[in-house]
């Protein structure tokens, strides 16, 4: 498996690899986010069931979100789901759940998730999963600061080590 | 807005510099047909789906006189990007004005930034769509160019005084989600969402420096701008 999907054109193992990656992602981060009770939670439960994912094997991390970077329109649509499903869940709950300060439009969500995948992208580039560095706080203060203001999202950077 | 140029004129203009002979002239006139032309194939067929000789075609030159210019169709497209983020940080440059307040500064910035990229969706989508699927030069200098609004958005942090725990990448980060947004809407070709998503887009990017409240009456203020 290349390291990359970047070639020209581009690679199409590498591709279904992320494929099938991807569709393990979401068999662990799914489950994860509706077993727990109440948007915050099942923002956190998803995070900690990512955060477990990536760093369980790094390669495996870079295919997700770096390999398929820069592979064409075919890395971009596979991009573009990952967000997609990030602004799904950021967005979903909190209509359901009242969630006070609620955002006008989806578009919220969709700033935020696009920031979580910039976030994600930079680290994992970056060897943050192969040092094994944590940022799951960095990640979550992304997630709830649209929806629940700057305070709570700054306390959510200080307690990590409680989930 | 200090002068009366709307912004398609602003991005279309080429830097200035001494005055040109007649050969350069011609140069001149045909490079800025070509990057005309690679703009708006590439709007219509997607980098991959674009040819050097519909390229040449579109701008009514010879072959050889796209070879003159350019070495290859990456090349032509660079170009394009180059120029087109070239006039878009002049146009920031020139009508964000630096004294004002944070705040007022990347309001503007954004209500330009939308502006820009519904007045000319052709080289929004060529910057914001196509430079991240047509090769890893390109794909860098997009990652450049979102990264090159981080150190505007970190002047924010001065506003907030626990501010040194935030992450260290939320800039890139918000530059990320904001890009995200309107690359949705333009590979959609659903650009007229865009105009009435800017205060939400201000809510988000203010929020973390100055909190929800204030961000949240910046939002009202551009919106009411808008309304008017």
């Amino acid at each position: 498996m290349s390291a990359r999907c970047d070639g020209s054109p581009p690679d199409e193992r590498c591709l279904a690899a992320h494929d099938d990656v991807a569709a393990e992602f979401w068999e662990r981060l799914w489950p994860a986010y509706v077993g727990a009770i109440g948007w915050h939670d099942r923002i956190w439960a998803a995070g900690v069931a990512m955060m477990r994912f990536l760093q369980e094997d790094p390669p495996r991390a870079h295919l997700l979100f770096v390999a398929v970077d820069g592979a064409g329109p075919e890395g971009l649509k596979r991009r573009d789901e990952i967000v997609k499903r990030f602004a799904d869940m950021l967005d979903d709950a909190p209509r359901r759940n009242g969630t006070p300060g609620l955002p006008r439009s989806r578009a919220t969500a969709e700033i935020a998730a696009g920031a979580i995948y910039r976030m994600l992208l930079d680290k994992v580039q970056d060897g943050a999963i192969e040092r094994g560095e944590e940022f799951l706080a960095e990640l979550i203060y992304m997630a709830v600061m649209p929806y629940l203001g700057a305070d709570v999202a700054e306390s959510e950077l200080a307690v990590q080590s409680l989930h | 807005m200090k002068d009366a140029r709307s912004l398609s004129e602003r991005l279309s203009r080429l830097p200035g510099g001494r005055p040109l002979d007649a050969s350069e002239v011609v140069a001149k006139s045909q490079r800025e047909r070509i990057l005309a032309a690679v703009t708006e194939l590439v709007a219509e067929n997607g980098y991959r789906g674009t040819t050097i000789e519909a390229i040449a075609k579109q701008a009514r030159v010879a072959l050889s006189t796209f070879y003159e210019h350019f070495e290859d169709k990456e090349g032509c497209f660079l170009a394009a990007f180059d120029d087109s983020v070239a006039a878009a940080r002049e146009i920031f440059a020139e009508l964000v004005d630096p004294e004002s307040a944070w705040p007022e500064r990347v309001a503007t910035g954004l209500d330009l930034f939308v502006k820009m990229v519904v007045a000319e969706p052709a080289r929004a989508k060529l910057c914001l769509v196509d430079a991240q699927a047509a090769g890893s030069t390109a794909l860098g200098r997009y990652h450049e160019m979102l990264d090159s609004v981080a150190p505007t958005l970190r002047e924010g942090r001065e506003l907030n005084p626990r501010a040194a725990g935030l992450p260290d990448g939320l800039e890139g980060a918000i530059a990320g989600g904001l890009a995200w947004l309107v690359h949705q809407r333009l590979a959609a070709d659903r650009l007229d969402e865009l105009p009435a998503l800017l205060p939400e887009m201000l809510q988000v990017t203010l929020t973390p420096y100055v909190g929800e409240t204030e961000a949240g009456r910046a939002a009202e203020e551009a919106e009411a701008r808008q309304a008017a």
